[in-house]
């Protein structure tokens, strides 16, 4: 498997008026090329962070302690912004954003929009624009391209609009598309076509996703691989078919179980105790273990490292660092 | 409920006939607002009189006729004359040309200032944003008239001077509402992802920042016409404006001051053409705000 770009170590601060935040904490994350990779927690663990930091997209007032972020063997990290916009945001790493309703431009058609994304990375005649402009709105399955061409944003639906972003995005050809939380604002019935098109997307143009989520449906339907999060760590790392079946990490455990299926009942559900800690002055040593029923001393003390202890089965906690609990 | 369907549809069907512009759309939200129609028709009026001024008038704004002081309106001077026996309906056409002259002059002026100075100070921040502010704020400190009047006497008479005069402070307003609106546009979720498609700064603020900021600046744009011809009668009430025997709503209103009792006429009219422009202005813009802005809730 190869890997497409790998965080290691990243250490994220943010300065704000209540103090320092410490918000990513030593991610290590991989992404492999050609696979749906999943990246699900709570929200406030640092999700968005981490896909808006891969893009350098972050406000003002975040700091990068250290980490590398390699992608193609080169370090994002120093780049300089100039450079990132240039050889990076869009030809080679794209995002879309949660609500596509307003990452559209309101005073421009679709055919507008688009063709903007198309003028940056290939030079055309007018006529020729309108024709790639077509062809990717096709790609993403939208029905009566030519009528569409003409509107303005607000005269589409939710879901169109969703899919003329990715059409954006896909005009840009980048190599991986980072997806933060894209059928969020959806209906159910949409999220179901609009994953298709993801999915049509991957096969037909071996594309590379990252999908932050937190719709562990969505990711038991889509993503090949997951990775878990939780307040600015990665806890586990697995395949999603291990994911549902063997769980290792405590949060991942509670986590998997907090799903709504039509064959559980609402008391059957498992509720995570607590909530997600306040990144101002985060719980020392494993993030998680106020919230835990198998927290032992050294929980409270050491930072769990990530650890393989399956093939291809990462996790991060003391617990099952000792093997004495494999596999359950 | 089915007046609202009939409505929208017939908003569809007119949007399907007129190529479905942005600008129909506008068009078809303002016409809604019956007071907007009429602002809109006082301007127009307004406007064509003054364009066509020596067509519409028998009269010359500055012919003296000292037999005819001070009369009454009647048919033949429908708004009576002047102390000199001028005409008082054709000296206030006349100078419905110099009012919307200066208007447009003194708002083309501070809104070209004040737009490009509210998009430095949104879209940059930092220093410049800074430095930007404070000088509004400190022009803001000081009564508006009385610091265009300061500058006007320091200037001298004359059209341009009452520009400059008025300009001066004037667009601080436009660079404080635009800076408001562009802190919104630059913190919007479609300028975020024109950064992740790798948009360069000069194209976010070119095909982005400022179309979607085109909205503001001309309501802006209506709202401060009345302000500035005001401000320019103001002036030219006190002298420092429009040179006399320049025909000008506030030298017409000052010179009829004194006959207040014998031709109360002179005066008043001036007045009512001022308020009705003022009136027509504001009712523009704020049906133009309300049909720019595709969010607002109508009922």
């Amino acid at each position: 498997m190869e890997e497409l770009l790998r965080i290691s170590e990243l250490k994220l601060n943010f300065n704000t008026e209540e103090g320092l935040v410490e918000a990513l904490d030593g991610v290590n994350l991989s992404i492999k090329k050609g696979f749906f990779n999943g990246l699900i927690g709570e929200t406030g663990c640092g999700k968005s962070i981490t896909g808006l930091s891969i893009l350098k997209l972050l406000d003002n007032n975040a700091i990068i302690e250290k980490g590398e972020i390699l992608y193609n063997n080169k370090n994002l990290l120093g780049f300089s912004e100039k450079r990132m916009q240039k050889e990076i945001r869009g030809n080679e790493i794209a995002m879309i954003f949660q609500d596509a309703g307003s990452s559209l431009n309101p005073v421009f058609t679709v055919q507008k929009q688009l063709e903007e994304a198309v003028k940056m990375y290939r030079k055309a005649s007018k006529k020729e624009y309108r024709e790639i402009v077509i062809e990717e709105l096709k790609k993403v399955s939208l029905p009566d391209v030519e009528s569409l061409l003409k509107k303005y944003p607000h005269q589409l639906s939710g879901g169109m609009k969703q899919r003329v972003m990715i059409a954006m995005m896909l005009a840009c050809k980048p190599a991986l598309l980072i997806a933060d939380e894209p059928t969020t604002a959806l209906d159910v019935s949409v999220q179901a076509q609009f994953i298709q098109v993801l999915k049509n997307l991957k096969e037909r143009f071996n594309m590379t996703f990252l999908y932050i989520t937190h719709d562990l449906a969505v990711v038991n339907e889509i993503c090949d691989f997951v990775s878990v999060m939780y307040a600015g760590r990665i806890v586990e790392d697995v395949s999603v078919r291990e994911l549902f079946k063997n769980p290792l990490h405590p949060y991942t455990i509670k986590l998997v179980n907090s799903v709504l299926t039509a064959e559980t009942r609402i008391e059957d559900l498992e509720e995570i105790p607590g909530s997600v800690p306040r990144l101002i002055n985060p719980p020392k040593g494993c993030r998680f273990h106020p919230r835990c029923d198998e927290a032992m001393e050294i929980c409270q003390e050491k930072i769990p490292e990530l650890i393989e202890v399956n093939n291809n089965h990462f996790v991060a906690c003391h617990n099952r660092l000792r093997g004495d609990d494999f596999g359950q | 409920m089915a007046t609202d369907i009939n409505e929208i549809r017939n908003e569809i069907k007119s949007l399907k006939q007129k190529k479905n512009s942005q600008l129909s759309l506008v068009w078809l939200r303002f016409k809604k607002n019956k007071l907007s129609v009429i602002g809109l028709i006082i301007i127009a009026i307004i406007f064509f009189t003054a364009l066509l001024a020596p067509v519409l008038t028998p009269y010359n704004p500055y012919q003296i006729d000292m037999t005819n002081r001070l009369s009454s309106p009647s048919s033949s001077n429908l708004l009576g004359t002047d102390a000199l026996g001028r005409d008082v309906l054709t000296r206030l056409i006349y100078g419905s040309r110099i009012a919307m002259l200066i208007g447009v002059l003194i708002v083309l002026f501070e809104g070209f200032i004040g737009i490009i100075f509210g998009i430095i100070s949104g879209f940059f921040g930092g220093l410049p944003d800074k430095i930007i502010m404070r000088l509004v704020d400190i022009l803001r400190s000081f009564p508006v008239i009385v610091l265009a009047i300061a500058i006007a006497g320091i200037l001298g008479q004359g059209l341009f001077n009452v520009v400059i005069a008025i300009g001066i402070v004037g667009w601080t307003t436009y660079t404080r509402m635009v800076r408001s609106k562009i802190l919104v546009i630059k913190e919007s979720e479609y300028v975020e992802n024109a950064r992740a498609i790798g948009e360069s700064t000069f194209s976010i603020v070119l095909r982005y920042v400022i179309p979607n900021a085109i909205p503001t600046a001309i309501v802006m744009v209506c709202i401060m016409m009345p302000t500035a011809l005001i401000a320019s009668a103001t002036l030219s009430y006190l002298g420092l404006g429009v040179q006399p025997p320049l025909a000008d709503w506030g030298s017409i209103i000052s010179s009829g001051r004194n006959y207040m009792l014998e031709a109360p006429w002179i005066s008043t009219s001036a007045g009512f053409f001022i308020m009705f422009t003022v009136l027509g202005f504001n009712f523009i813009g704020d049906g133009l705000r309300d049909a720019l802005d595709p969010t607002i809730k109508r009922n």
